[in-house]
């Protein structure tokens, strides 16, 4: 009879190891092409980030720290194959009713998206959809999140910021 | 006697209220009834008996039995006592559900894994349900800390790239204003 319930609980048990579920549209964004060799993909999971709370956070600002410790998962895929295609299709499976438009910047060069997926007051959160003729790239972070302190991160860095941007290479 | 016939036509129109039917009963039950209407008698009479029937009180327990339910009494106890014990209780119901629980994630976590193929074919899947997992990129903490700062600060000056330019527009903006209003 004990030994019954341990096998009634075991698949439950697996759902919770190292790796994290992805069950929203985005999520299933991210697994449609996580194997894809076009693709480079970075995926940090809550287990991660609470290994990262161990680390050794002397030098960094205490902004950035306070920040990354409120997030509990980031996950991106980018690829430089047909950019224009895949943004389409990100944007079409977002849900407008659970993500709201926050900031959009298109230029001649590039088109970047913000988009964010509130709790109540708390945003849960943050899109970052960026595309341009050669890149096409989507940022999920989940947790809870500054937006103040976030854009303060890069104007806190100044000039180094930009340089940084010009300069991104992907993983 | 055009009472009875008014009411046995109510009654054959389901109208009649039980009173009416008792009063129809009760006359032909008295004998005094018109020639055109014995046959309706025997059928009165015929009511009256079947409505003395009654199924005797352990009805319950011989259609249980008839059906093949066991009652309280027998089998570890089911829920609720008396007669009506629905559902018998299985013995093996936890590894029961245990075992289905197991078929019905692993034959989806399949579907899953083979449907992430990448050609572009539609993935369905139920929202709210769990889908394929993500494996972390980076092992090493510190690492996955850099990766985290670095999307940051690219999130972080694509935002401000929109104050900036929202910025440089306002003072240019300001600029046209003083001009033109020759402050």
């Amino acid at each position: 009879m004990y030994r019954s319930k341990w096998i009634f609980f075991f698949p439950l048990l697996l759902l919770g190891t190292g790796v994290f579920a992805q069950d929203d549209a985005i999520g299933k964004f991210f697994s449609k092409y996580v194997e894809d060799s076009r693709f480079t993909v970075v995926s940090i999971s809550p287990k991660m980030f609470r290994l990262m709370s161990k680390v050794n956070w002397d030098t960094i600002p205490s902004d950035l720290k306070q920040t990354v410790s409120r997030l509990t998962s980031l996950r991106i895929l980018s690829t430089e194959t047909t950019p224009g295609v895949y943004y389409k299709e990100a944007m079409a499976r977002i849900d407008r009713k659970e993500y709201e438009e926050l900031i959009t910047v298109r230029s001649d060069k590039d088109n970047v998206r913000f988009m964010i997926k509130e709790q109540g007051d708390v945003i849960h959160e943050l899109l970052m959809i960026a595309v341009d003729k050669d890149d096409f790239t989507i940022m999920s972070f989940v947790g809870n999140i500054d937006l103040d302190k976030l854009s303060r991160l890069s104007s806190d860095m100044g000039i180094k910021g930009m340089e940084n941007l010009k300069n991104i290479k992907h993983k | 006697m055009n009472e009875i016939r008014t009411l046995l036509e109510k009654y054959f129109l389901a109208e009649t209220t039980l009173e009416e039917e008792k009063v129809l009963a009760d006359h032909f039950r008295s004998g005094e009834v018109d020639a055109e209407l014995l046959p309706y008698a025997a059928f009165f009479e015929y009511i009256a008996e079947e409505k003395q029937v009654s199924p005797g009180e352990d009805l319950e327990k011989r259609i249980l039995e008839r059906v093949g339910l066991e009652t309280a009494t027998v089998q570890g106890g089911g829920h609720g006592a008396g007669l009506l014990a629905p559902v018998r209780r299985l013995r093996f119901g936890y590894a029961a559900a245990a075992a289905v629980l197991l078929c019905v994630s692993s034959l989806f976590l399949a579907v899953q894994l083979s449907s992430r193929s990448g050609d572009g074919g539609k993935v369905t899947v139920p929202r709210g349900l769990v889908s394929a997992t993500i494996k972390d990129t980076y092992d090493d903490p510190e690492k996955a800390l850099a990766a985290v700062r670095h999307a940051l600060l690219v999130a972080s000056t694509h935002m401000n790239e929109g104050k900036n330019i929202t910025q440089k527009n306002m003072s240019r903006l300001n600029n046209s204003w003083e001009a033109a209003t020759g402050n």
